[in-house]
């Protein structure tokens, strides 16, 4: 133990030594603008309630049912400016779930903006990448439970899962919290990506704090015009007709909070 | 005191032996290291090789960042036939993939874990390089991101690639052969990679039509010669699909297999009703004795293939122009089915 404590020391010594010898001398410049730390914080409500795991919550069509799981990726993000002019948030995938609910975007100029703008899904080359290249700390990383599909290779963009009520008369008993019928929508596929847009908003980057954007999704608009009593279940694949309407909802369930 | 004394001691040690270490690392830098012999069989077996393939096939595009080494084989053969993978540790790829069913298992339709059945047949994966997608609807573009789909698929191992890791991490041999082989730790990448260049070993080609093609006149028979003849001429046209030396263009088709098909087969990856139906072409190679036949494994002998492709199957929208009515007489049967013969490695 002593030994290679010794000689892993040296090891250290020596490539400190190298490492020195070809540091780069330049200045580095100075940034041309200001800029301040952005987060997004992204909670997720059904009505007025926080999501949680637990609960019974009941459509806005009055139907019942309850979440195990609710996952969604968001990229492609973009604040617009007051001059209309975008700054991309570059290469960020975010993996929102409800258990995190505040999200780093890295340094953004310092100003006004009118606007947010991000993706629900994946680029469709990243989207069928190899998902085995990146790092296990990276959102596109193979997730447990899975967010990626390997018999038609691509992520899964938004996850959700839990059980129903399919009675006509929404009086099925629950076991352990579950309602008898499963419920599962896997949305996916690059026709399936879907730009959000939340404009009429207005926010400050000031140099001197630290900015925090809140979005929030409202699942009970994912639900509009769905009937979970038999829409409730989607892999995508083989159910486009629901996919693409829960997906044309995603896009009307976001907004900021300000 | 005596506690004094021996810090002195260790201390007098640490200096000692940083020294000892400290004059090795300068002649690293000045010179290049010497290795033990531990070290040059790590090298011998990090040494990029040449895959040993038939005669007659072309080098297969291997990806830049899964050369093939003997550690990375040997180490995908171990994971290949190991049943580690799966959620109760009872199917390995080479459940299904058995060298002494050509990579293939002769069941209709694969069983997993706890019996499960699959939903289709288990190709052979000789030759399996060439694919330019896998699976019967082409729904994965390589070899390693494939390993991915047989682990978490629920009718087979129906487990988690991220658990297959720490089983790995756990386990007594696998940490040192990863390392070897990839440099680093169990992970899904090195996992996949290693199945994966393995699979890359696997090759068909010497059958008594391997040894006709390198101008051996008598390696098939008369009857086979004629079959032949049919299957590359616009009388059987068999060699519009397969074709080349894999006998496959991997291309999709509907072969008028069912009117109305259980399983939509490459529309599932594409959503696209004009794909319903359509499965990749398989290979012929050791075609005899990888029955049963089609994506379904629903025929269970060449005469009953010949049979459909003789009546031209059924009626579909999506079928290929290529398959008509052939009326082949039974002597023009036989032919077909002694050249499909030939294709058997010897």
């Amino acid at each position: 133990m002593l030994l290679k404590h010794q000689s892993f020391l040296a090891i250290l010594l020596f490539l400190f030594i190298t490492l020195i010898s070809c540091k780069n001398t330049e200045d580095t410049p100075q940034p041309a603008h200001q800029t301040q730390n952005l987060s997004l914080k992204m909670s997720t409500v059904i009505g007025n309630k926080p999501i949680d795991f637990t609960s019974v919550f009941t459509t806005e069509a009055g139907a019942r049912y309850t979440l195990s799981s609710f996952r969604y990726y968001v990229s492609d993000i973009r604040l617009v400016k007051q001059d209309g002019s975008e700054f991309p948030i570059t290469g960020k995938y975010l993996l929102i779930n409800p258990a995190t609910e505040d999200y780093d975007l890295g340094q953004i100029p310092v100003g006004d903006y009118k606007g947010l703008k991000f993706a629900v899904g994946i680029d469709s080359i990243t989207n069928h990448a190899d998902p085995t290249v990146h790092p296990a700390t990276n959102p596109l990383a193979i997730q447990s439970p899975g967010m990626h599909w390997s018999w038609n290779a691509g992520y899964i963009f938004l996850m959700m899962e839990g059980s129903c009520d399919t009675t006509d008369t929404n009086t099925d008993v629950q076991t352990f919290g579950q309602f008898s019928h499963p419920m599962f929508y896997h949305i996916g596929m690059d026709m399936l990506y879907r730009e959000v847009n939340l404009d009429n908003i207005s926010f400050a980057v000031n140099a001197s704090d630290k900015k925090t954007l809140h979005v929030q999704a409202n699942l009970n608009k994912f639900f509009t015009g769905i009937d979970i009593k038999t829409e409730n279940a989607s892999h995508t694949m083989g159910s486009m007709p629901l996919a693409t309407k829960l997906t044309n909802n995603i896009q009307t369930m976001f907004s900021v909070i300000q | 005191m005596r506690s004094l004394a021996f810090s002195y001691g260790y201390h007098f040690v640490a200096v000692r032996n940083y020294f000892i270490y400290y004059i090795p690392c300068v002649l690293l830098l000045l010179t290049s290291c010497k290795k033990d012999k531990e070290d040059e069989a790590i090298e011998k077996g990090n040494m990029v090789i040449t895959l040993q393939l038939p005669k007659g096939f072309l080098y297969p595009d291997i990806p830049p960042d899964n050369l093939p080494t003997q550690n990375r084989i040997e180490l995908g053969k171990l994971l290949f036939f190991d049943p580690i993978l799966s959620r109760d540790s009872t199917i390995s790829c080479g459940t299904c993939h058995l060298p002494d069913k050509l990579f293939a298992d002769k069941l209709p339709k694969s069983i997993g874990i706890e019996g499960r059945i699959g939903e289709r047949n288990a190709p052979s994966l000789l030759n399996v390089a060439y694919q330019p997608s896998l699976f019967w609807d082409g729904g994965n573009p390589t070899l390693e991101q494939q390993v991915l789909a047989p682990i978490d698929n629920h009718n087979e191992m129906d487990f988690d690639v991220n658990k297959v890791v720490e089983r790995l991490k756990k386990h007594a041999q696998y940490p040192l052969l990863f390392q070897k082989a990839y440099n680093q730790e169990p992970s899904v990448y090195a996992l996949t990679r290693a199945i994966a260049c393995f699979e890359r070993t696997l090759y068909g080609g010497s059958s008594a039509y391997d040894e006709y093609s390198d101008k051996k006149p008598n390696a098939l028979t008369p009857s086979q010669i004629n079959g032949m003849n049919l299957f590359f001429g616009e009388e059987g046209e068999c060699f519009h699909c397969h074709t080349g030396f894999t006998f496959t263009d991997n291309s999709f088709r509907n072969n008028g297999l069912y009117q109305v098909y259980a399983d939509s087969g490459r529309a599932r990856i594409t959503q696209n009703p004009s794909d319903i139906g359509k499965f990749k072409v398989p290979s012929l190679r050791n075609v005899e004795k990888t029955s049963p036949y089609m994506h379904d494994g629903s025929m269970a002998t060449l005469e009953e293939v010949i049979d459909h492709y003789s009546k031209g199957g059924h009626k579909h929208p999506n079928k290929s122009p290529i398959i008509q009515p052939l009326n082949l007489t039974d002597q023009q049967k036989d032919d077909l089915i002694s050249f499909l013969k030939a294709l058997t490695d010897r």
